[in-house]
């Protein structure tokens, strides 16, 4: 089964969660709300449906706005009229979700309507394009989140900052490290990670500067100094297996003219601190030693 | 009204925490700082800068030229300095006594820097603060003194010049703390999966704890994965693509453990800014003026709520179309019924006008159920101006306890001067122009440059006189007013002015591209090309002119602001 057919294949499923949906509600009910919760369970499948439709291709990006914003518009239109929800009594036979006796068209289903139920005007601007609605479904495979069943409960760590940074020296001196702040550390199993990002302002013989922007991950396991309470230092060697960006990393450190750099820290729950701010700092003269 | 301090309707324990790390990751979609603000340094320097123009003016450091508005400015500026220096900084003691930055050590000659403060911490004046403060003051873990702060150029001059007073005064310094700190209120806007909708993705973790076993790890699943979860409601464990991706996640997971290294090379997506959790910080920090927006065939824009709209997603950005980057957020927001969480979040609160009479309508009111009725794609929020006369309001009525509250008019300057907060979008290139503007920050303001940055003082000053100009005017229009502010006429014309500067035939590729904030969410080229592009895109007289603007509006209001002040 293929992962759109796994969607669809919930979609049953997840008419019945917005049931779910309303009777966890609270707070006043409008004023003969009877129809209510089936009017917004209605809306939101639509609203599900027309996501997995575009997810799918069914739907372009101009089709899944309009039909969006159309289905939003009028939850709040019942949200905001008791005209409206009164008739919403008397039923929707083309689910286009205006009262039957409000609606003067049969529509297609899921097609967004005028307040009468009938084809609205055209919206304006030529929308979207295909490789605009491409973007956004891809986002979906490239988007993550953080999932550690070991940081259940932790907080957000708090802001770290960049403290140092430069070569080493004799059997090092081919190694870049990174000092930085420490943040309180995790539960066991729970993993750490700093995100560093880096602004290099590069050497070169042409007239413009040449800078770079390169982000690196390191996980708190990698600290070379876990003992030291108050800093945690990443090294980046030459020869051994780098990672594209630490690799890239490497490079331009040494052909930088100026360095800033940042960093935040997230944990395996994906709870993160702020970015520190971008910090200007020079190597370290003389080499440093861990 | 809900208690500020209330827990989340999740415990930390609970299923939910699976949907809130998913609620977390939409947090980065929402552009690494969802719908964020200027960088904090920008805040920052911008509020430092105009005070610095007032130490400049008060101390007859520019060039007046008998202009009668300038002559006022300048009176008003000595008046403004000494009350602010007479005023609590409102600072809570640092989080440590000790500095651990070497740089930091060095500068202030000791590791442990000695603050004179009074037994309450939060007494010390802003005139008496002696040294400039860290923007991870409070957000960090460490002695809270920033070595890197100067007041910069022509200023180093004046602010601390032995010639003149020789005291270094790092109000302007501590203001601008304050008018970054709104972008670190992580309560203002909380968003939540509704506990129904938990389904599925409650039993993938269970499956993920019991798959790591002890050992423990972070499973990275992609957002179609989790998505996929979620549609299949299954009470008897993971079956199909739902388990197939979470099997391949948990595997990478344990050879990152077994390796003990990290083997990619960012946060992909990565995480939103200032975000923990379930929350979306900047949600209340934008101001459409672009009237995009309005087309809706059921007459319900954005500003149904306030007299101006503020973010709307689903009508997002300068043509009311999202982009692809705001499109993937209403994707998983509709799918999953992410939705405003009313109990814990400041914002509908904090954020509402009512009562107020500033000759704008106050805002209509909206409830519990008004603001969790729909997903928040489709959920108007509250507008830029209001957040900035919840601050002054809060300062306006009791200045001595409230100088904190100044930060949040401060920030709404800042953030009117940038193009996306004014069209209402997290997307458009938001973060990367957001970001290039940030890099750029130190040759705008000229910081190695002493004759250019006082001319660029005088330049501010004269269009400080401009808006300086405005609340007397309307002061004089409003006698019963007293000495307050029409903070939202002013915040809502600096937006104005914003969008008329960069809208025109170009604006598609500058400043409003679609392309760039998804190219930028994934760390790696694509991010690089796309701060690189706003870096290098010819832009900076614009960009220029928009600062200037800001930090000339700032200086008009914190002149003005001090003469509620005792």
């Amino acid at each position: 089964m293929s992962g759109r057919a796994g969607w669809l294949g919930g979609a049953g499923a997840l008419l019945a969660l917005a049931g779910c949906v309303c009777a966890g509600r609270t707070g006043p009910k409008p004023p003969g709300a009877d129809p209510y919760p089936s009017y917004l369970q209605a809306v939101e499948s639509d609203l599900g449906e027309a996501a997995r439709g575009f997810v799918d291709g069914k739907l372009t990006g101009r089709q899944y706005l309009d039909l969006a914003s159309d289905r939003a518009a009028k939850a709040r239109r019942y949200r905001d009229d008791s005209s409206w929800r009164d008739a919403a009594k008397q039923g929707d036979r083309d689910e286009d979700r205006v009262p039957d006796p409000l609606d003067r068209c049969d529509s297609p289903r899921s097609t967004p309507t005028n307040e009468e139920g009938c084809p609205p005007p055209n919206r304006p601007g030529p929308g979207p394009g295909p490789d605009d609605d491409q973007r956004a479904r891809d986002l979906l495979d490239q988007a993550t989140f953080l999932l550690s069943p070991a940081c259940d409960g932790t907080p957000a760590p708090r802001a770290s900052n960049p403290l140092a940074w430069g070569h080493g020296t004799g059997d090092t001196r081919n190694t870049f490290f990174f000092v930085i702040d420490k943040v309180a550390s995790t539960p066991p199993g729970c993993d750490l990670f700093y995100e560093m990002e880096f602004r290099i302002d590069l050497l070169h013989l042409g007239p413009d500067p040449l800078v770079r922007y390169i982000t690196v991950l390191f996980r708190g396991g990698e600290d070379i100094t876990p003992l030291d309470s108050s800093r945690a230092v990443f090294s980046l060697p030459f020869g051994e297996f780098l990672t594209p960006a630490r690799a890239d990393l490497w490079g331009a450190l040494t052909n930088a003219r100026s360095v800033r750099w940042r960093v935040r820290a997230v944990n395996g729950a994906q709870a993160t601190s702020p970015w520190s701010p971008m910090k200007a700092k020079n190597a370290t003269a003389g080499g440093m030693t861990f | 009204m809900a208690n500020p301090g209330a827990p989340s309707r999740l415990s930390p324990n609970s299923p939910g925490l699976v949907l809130l790390a998913l609620s977390a990751s939409l947090a980065f979609l929402l552009g690494p700082n969802p719908v964020h603000a200027h960088n904090p340094v920008v805040h920052r320097d911008m509020t430092d800068r105009a005070y610095e123009i007032m130490l400049a003016l008060a101390g007859n450091h520019l060039d007046l030229a008998a202009d009668p508005g300038l002559a006022e400015l300048a009176t008003a500026s000595r008046i403004a300095i000494r009350r602010f220096g007479a005023l609590p900084a409102g600072l809570p003691p640092p989080k440590e006594s000790r500095c651990i930055d070497p740089d930091t050590i060095q500068k202030i000659g000791t590791n442990t820097p000695n603050w004179s403060a009074p037994a309450d911490f939060k007494q010390m004046t802003l005139g008496a603060v002696p040294h400039a403060i860290s923007l991870t003051y409070i957000t960090g873990n460490d002695c809270g003194v920033d070595e890197t702060w100067r007041p910069g150029a022509f200023f180093d001059t004046i602010n601390g010049n032995p010639q003149f007073s020789g005291r270094v005064d790092r109000t302007g310094a501590v203001l601008g703390f304050w008018a970054h700190q709104p972008d670190d209120e992580e309560d203002d806007w909380h968003v939540f999966i509704r506990p129904t909708n938990l389904g599925g993705l409650s039993v993938v973790k269970s499956y993920i704890e019991t798959a790591l076993g002890v050992a423990g790890g972070t499973v990275w699943v992609t957002v179609r994965c989790a998505l996929d979860c979620a549609a299949s409601v299954v009470t008897a464990g993971l079956v199909g693509d739902c388990k197939a991706c979470v099997d391949e996640a948990i595997e990478d997971a344990k050879d990152a453990v077994h390796e003990g290294l990290t083997t990619i090379d960012g946060l992909i997506p990565g995480f939103g800014d200032h975000t923990s959790l379930d929350m979306y910080t900047g949600m209340g920090h934008h101001l459409n003026v672009a009237g995009a927006g309005s087309f809706e065939p059921w007459k319900l824009a954005g500003a149904s709520y306030d007299d101006r709209p503020g973010l709307l997603i689903e009508n997002a950005g300068p043509t009311g179309t999202p982009d692809p980057l705001e499109r993937a957020v209403m994707l998983v927001a509709d799918e999953l019924g992410l939705t405003v969480h009313y109990d814990p979040s400041h914002g509908p609160k904090r954020y509402e006008v009512a009562g107020e009479n500033d000759f704008h309508p106050d805002s209509k009111h909206r409830d519990e159920e008004d603001w969790e009725w729909l997903s928040f794609v489709h959920t108007p929020f509250t507008p830029l101006d209001n957040l900035a006369f919840h601050g002054w309001k809060e300062f306006r009525d009791a200045p001595r306890d409230n100088v904190p509250a100044l930060g949040w008019p401060l920030h709404a300057f800042g953030d009117a001067i940038v193009p996306m907060h004014v069209v209402g979008t997290f997307g458009y290139g938001h973060r990367p122009y957001e970001d290039a503007f940030a890099n750029r920050l130190g040759d705008f303001l000229n910081t190695d440059d002493r004759e250019g940055a006082q001319a660029q003082a005088l330049a501010i000053a004269k269009r400080a006189v401009a808006w300086r100009r405005i609340i007397l005017d309307w002061r004089r229009g409003h006698p019963e007013r007293g000495n307050d502010i029409p903070i939202r006429d002013l915040i809502t014309q600096l937006a104005q002015r914003t969008l008329g500067k960069v809208e025109g035939p170009g604006q598609s590729i500058w400043p409003f591209n679609p392309v760039w904030s998804s190219a930028y969410v994934v760390p790696g080229p694509t991010r690089e090309a796309a701060i690189l592009f706003y870096e290098k895109a010819g832009s900076d007289a614009v960009n220029l002119d928009l600062l200037e603007e800001g930090i000339a509006a700032e200086l008009a209001f914190l002149v003005s602001a001090a003469e509620v002040a005792p």
